[in-house]
């Protein structure tokens, strides 16, 4: 204590002295109509909607570019799109636009933009982030009826193509569009300055008439420490701290100046373990049953996310359309310690990195749980960036540390499960689970289809390999009086949002 | 006699070269050793088999270990210090300004750091024993808590300066002044406790001198006695604890420059390590092990220029 003081005596000290030369300090209050918003990024970013990680450039791109159909709060939201519907065994979509929509440059929003669009999605050589959720795409066959009217055929059915392909990204480009950083804008914004990794200004189109957004300029500045996100936002530098960390959010909770805006569920991230079903101790469904009920979900929570989050069931898709209400796993150590015992379970090495903050402090938890039990568990700590490196170490370990960006649970299904998934971390693939996907995905009516997906959620959730514990909602800081942000799929949206100073 | 300075300068500089090239070797193999791969870094959750392969590939990480750092040595050693993988801009090019950055706080904060703390040290040195307490529980803080403890009070409570030291691309550190109070103040925290010490045990070890002793026996004041017996002696090694301090100010500044958003080399050398850029990491370091080797190498030669007993070169 007497350290810090006379630290801080110190800096006072030489702080005075050096503020003779600068008369002014922190920013001035900027006027209502902008706004500062603080967020990651890297000097790699590039704008390209179709490769980009930043999310600086995400907050960029959900204001430049609006989508066919997007997810607002978890549900189906049409947005340049009047109709979006299936021929009668879901091969084909039609897509028709409303009316009057423009580009920033003035030129009308057409078929042709659409199919060009939908084509760049569905590239494999182009769309990094997105192309594996349109692989069922036939793109050269994109075809466009009229001006306002776009044909979609598939390979293969697929009923849910609006919901799982469609909402989760369809952003419209201008057809020829590849200077992403001197983007025609078919959303509310255009760009006014962009600087890779430092910050990028937005400023609102004015040709928008009653839809023009009350703030006309928004800033994205680059800001990579969280501290130092809400360091600016305490000192009124930036009026939004992107993706605080939970600790940091308590520690302002009691300030009536900063509002602490949550994604809930449906933005959230599940995080979890994989069991890998082919592998010794896990192919014994006894083992996964022990595991599951063995694991206090609720400690988990409540120390690894500081309560900023819910308790999770083994599923992905909590909050959105189609998730199977199943019975929420029990927390039973006696049933689980008994379970251990009979299948002779006493040691288990979990294989853990932090791909997400919290898996490995996770990992250390239950490690504590499950020695109450009997079992003594190694954390077996790896390093982040080289977790998903080792395929074959990926899908060859008995136990690790995973998460999920939620979403639908039939989009998660379709691409992380089964053979034809992204990764299928868990090895869980019984006979005929492909086809009972596949079949799910090309089933045109909406219960039945529903019903499909309910089923293969049960598999998983009965004899599939994931643990899934909790919920982590993301949480943005924001200063009070900024209302009507919109929050899409965990990226905020400011173009209907107001702030009164 | 110049003939063997002349010998010592030209070995010192081999010396220096020396260190360089294997200070570089050892951060290959360190940033090697980080186990992350910059293709799966750079992919992010979106990596599968087929295109981490793809992306090796193009990268050229699929070369053995030495064929990759022969190639970035070769290019180093004919002034091209590669390209970044994560963003494709040469490395100079990034590396320019951020040098520029991290040079102007470092020789604000080094300046401010001498001029309070070498009187502070000469006062520890002769007898104010506090001091030298306080100056060793200064430097026991560690500098990311000396840092958080001045956006705290001067940003938010007192609302005197930006928490968020930022400069525009193509704008200069200089051109709001005000964004590097707290950087500099901040890092010269830091470096003083440590500036006072090493100044306080010079001229400690410089006190009893035989000539300042005889002096004080003769009569002559204690403050005459400092300034002609005692200063002159420990000037040499002041000089040459110079060097050491920019060493100091390089690790300060990696942690400073993150938590205040500042664009210096430590913040680039954190984003570049993030994404396992080994180019970037690579460059950073050679340059600042560089940077430590020549201005060490540089303050020992002032510092014998200064004092005949501290020639190298001398015959004993």
């Amino acid at each position: 204590m007497k350290l810090k003081a006379a630290a801080l005596a110190l800096v006072g000290v030489l702080a005075a002295g050096s503020l003779g030369a600068c008369s002014s300090g922190a920013d001035q209050a900027e006027p209502a109509d902008k706004l500062i918003i603080g967020a990651l990024g890297s000097t790699g970013d590039t704008l390209d909607p179709l490769t980009t990680q930043g999310f600086a450039d995400y907050i960029g791109i959900e204001h430049l570019y609006r989508s066919i159909a997007r997810l607002s709060d978890g549900e189906v939201e049409l947005d340049l799109a009047e109709s979006v519907e299936p021929n009668d065994d879901a091969t084909e979509w039609t897509i028709t636009l409303k009316d009057g929509q423009t580009f920033s440059d003035g030129s009308p929003i057409t078929a042709r933009d659409v199919a060009a669009s939908l084509r760049l999605l569905a590239d494999p050589d182009k769309s990094m982030n997105y192309a594996q959720f349109f692989s069922d795409i036939d793109a050269a066959a994109i075809s466009e009826v009229d001006q306002r009217t776009v044909t979609v055929p598939l390979k293969r059915p697929r009923a849910d193509f609006l919901s799982t392909a469609l909402a989760f990204a369809s952003y419209v480009v201008k057809d020829g569009a590849t200077d992403w950083q001197q983007p025609v804008a078919s959303g509310e914004y255009t760009l006014a300055e962009y600087s890779a990794g430092e910050r990028l200004v937005l400023r609102a189109r004015e040709d928008l008439g009653e839809d023009t957004p009350s703030i006309r300029e928004l800033e994205v500045r680059v800001i990579n420490d969280p501290q130092a996100r809400l360091n600016a936002l305490q000192s009124g530098e930036i009026d939004v701290a992107t993706r605080v960390d939970p600790v940091m959010a308590q520690t302002v909770a009691d300030d009536d100046s900063l509002t602490v805006s949550s994604s809930g569920p449906a933005g959230s991230q599940v995080l979890g373990f994989e069991m890998n079903v082919t592998q010794k101790p896990f192919d014994n469904p006894k083992v996964r049953e022990a595991m599951r009920i063995g694991i206090d979900r609720a400690e988990l929570v409540d120390t690894i996310l500081y309560g900023e989050g819910e308790v999770g069931n083994d599923l992905v898709g909590k909050g959105l359309p189609g998730y199977a209400e199943l019975p929420q796993r029990p927390y039973d150590p006696d049933k689980a310690r008994a379970l251990f015992a009979e299948a002779g379970v006493t040691e288990l090495t979990i294989r853990a990195a932090d791909t997400t903050p919290g898996l490995v402090d996770a990992s250390e938890l239950v490690a504590e749980q499950l020695g109450e039990l009997g079992v003594e568990v190694t954390v077996d700590r790896t390093d982040p960036a080289a977790f998903y490196a080792d395929f074959d170490t990926l899908l060859n370990t008995p136990l690790q540390t995973t998460y999920y960006i939620n979403r639908d649970a039939a989009a998660f299904i379709g691409a992380f499960t089964g053979s034809f998934g992204y990764f299928n971390i868990s090895g869980y693939n019984p006979p005929g689970y492909d086809d009972k996907v596949h079949a799910a995905q090309g089933t045109v009516d909406d219960a039945a289809r529903t019903k499909a997906f309910d089923e293969l959620q049960q598999m998983q959730y009965d004899d599939g390999g994931m643990i899934l514990w909790g919920y982590q909602t993301v949480l943005n800081l924001q200063v009070s009086g900024l209302d009507g942000v919109a929050i899409h799929q965990g990226v905020p949206d400011f173009s209907a949002a107001t702030l009164q100073e | 006699m110049p003939q063997a300075a002349a010998r010592w300068v030209l070995l010192r500089i081999a010396g220096v070269m020396t260190t360089v090239i294997a200070a570089s070797a050892g951060i290959w193999l360190l940033a090697f050793g980080l186990s992350g791969d910059p293709a799966t870094a750079m992919l992010g959750a979106t990596a599968t088999p087929e295109r981490v392969a793809a992306l090796r590939l193009e990268l050229g990480l699929d070369r053995p270990l030495p064929v990759q750092y022969g190639g970035w040595l070769g290019g180093l050693l004919t002034g091209d210090l590669g390209t970044s993988l994560h963003s494709g801009t040469p490395v100079a090019e990034l590396l320019g300004p951020r040098l520029r950055n991290s040079a102007v706080v470092a020789a604000l904060a080094g300046a401010l750091t001498l001029a309070v703390g070498v009187p502070l040290g000469i006062a520890a040195g002769c007898g104010r024993g506090w001091i030298a307490t306080t100056a060793l529980a200064i430097s026991a803080i560690p500098d990311f808590v000396v840092a958080t403890c001045a956006v705290w009070l001067l940003a938010i409570q007192l609302h005197w300066l930006p928490a968020l030291s930022t400069v525009r691309r193509d704008g200069k550190p200089w051109d709001r002044p005000e964004i590097l109070v707290i950087p500099v103040v901040a890092m010269a925290l830091v470096l003083l406790g440590w500036c006072v010490r090493s100044v306080a045990a010079v001229i400690q070890n410089n006190r009893d001198h035989p000539a300042a002793v005889t002096a004080r026996v003769n009569g002559v004041p204690e403050a005459e006695v400092l300034r002609t017996y005692v200063l002159p002696q420990a000037l040499a090694p002041l000089v040459q604890f110079l060097g050491w301090l920019v060493a100091g100010a390089i690790g300060a500044a990696t942690v400073i420059e993150q938590l205040v958003g500042y664009p210096g080399v430590g913040a680039l050398l954190v984003d570049a390590v993030t994404y396992r850029d080994l180019p970037v990491v690579a460059s950073i370091g050679t340059v600042l092990a560089a940077i430590v080797a020549g201005v060490v190498a540089l303050c020992d030669g002032c510092g014998a220029l200064l004092d005949p007993r501290m020639r190298p070169w001398r015959v004993r």
